[in-house]
């Protein structure tokens, strides 16, 4: 199952090519992960994600440029679950064309201790339905 | 204030406010250590709905072939409140205009977490040619969009 975002686009986030900066579209991904991470995840009863995950890796492909318009729409999934880290996928669409695939290496992080840590049963739980 | 000109020519003075409203998305990346929407991003709010606001003007969206250019020559931000972020949450920009000049005008836009102002912004548009690098008066449509968001009392 996918999870679907519609992430607006901000004038500053053009360059002066016209269109969305290429490092712009991480903090795009980022949003619709916060949404599914923190705000789903809290609605689900789940607050372990807020208190610490970090990025591990960041991989992107650029298709098309993306133009100035009211938002752009993210689909998201969990591609890949370890014992300590999981993969999101996402592609993003603009209108119906589809303009970066990328994916995003995530740790659960201890931010008192600054260790990595392993993955609980109820984060399992929460991101099981998202893999694909 | 009055403007006896305009009082001779029959243009209404002003109308009650009615101001364009515009909902900020905040983004994790916008918090800053503090917990806080960082300053530095409000002016980009504040420049999202007035982007929007002229996209729909007839001067058109910047940038956009066939739009007629303008520039801002001043911004100013007073923060009332800090905003604390929290994922989902959207700022509400009311935009208003303050002054209709020859060849600028000034927006008045005020920033609200739900009922709470946060922030409150003046900017100085002018109407502004690429091609001859210099400022152009505004056209009468353009004059007639803006003075639908002037608030009472103003000219």
């Amino acid at each position: 199952m996918r999870y679907v975002y519609e992430c607006p686009v901000r004038w500053s986030d053009l360059d002066a090519f016209g269109h969305v900066n290429n490092v712009r579209f991480l903090t795009l991904f980022e949003e619709a992960r916060v949404a599914l991470m923190f705000v789903g995840a809290k609605d689900a009863g789940l607050t372990s994600f807020e208190e610490g995950i970090v990025v591990y890796r960041h991989e992107i492909d650029y298709l098309r440029p993306v133009d100035y318009g009211p938002v752009v729409r993210i689909e998201m999934w969990v591609s890949e679950m370890r014992a300590s880290r999981f993969t999101v996928s996402y592609e993003l669409f603009d209108g119906d064309k589809l303009a970066s695939r990328a994916a995003s290496v995530c740790v659960p992080f201890d931010l008192a201790t600054q260790r990595p840590r392993r993955l609980s049963d109820a984060e399992r739980a929460f991101l099981t339905p998202w893999a694909e | 204030m009055t403007n006896p000109a305009e009082a001779a020519a029959g243009v209404p003075i002003a109308g009650p406010a009615i101001p364009n409203v515009y909902e900020a998305q905040v983004r994790w990346s916008d918090a800053d250590i503090m917990g806080h929407v960082n300053h530095a991003r409000y002016l980009s709010f504040f420049e999202d709905a007035r982007m929007n606001l002229l996209a729909t003007s007839p001067a058109g969206l910047a940038g956009v072939s066939g739009s007629r250019g303008y520039i801002a020559a001043r911004v100013a931000v007073d923060y009332l409140w800090p905003a604390e972020f929290r994922p989902g949450l959207m700022l509400r920009v009311e935009t208003m205009v303050s002054r209709i000049g020859t060849m600028s005008w000034t927006l008045d836009q005020h920033m609200y977490d739900d009922d709470h102002q946060v922030a409150h912004c003046e900017c100085v548009l002018v109407g502004y040619s690429y091609a001859d690098r210099k400022s152009r008066p505004l056209a009468d449509d353009e004059r007639e969009f803006w003075h639908q968001f002037l608030v009472t009392g103003a000219r």
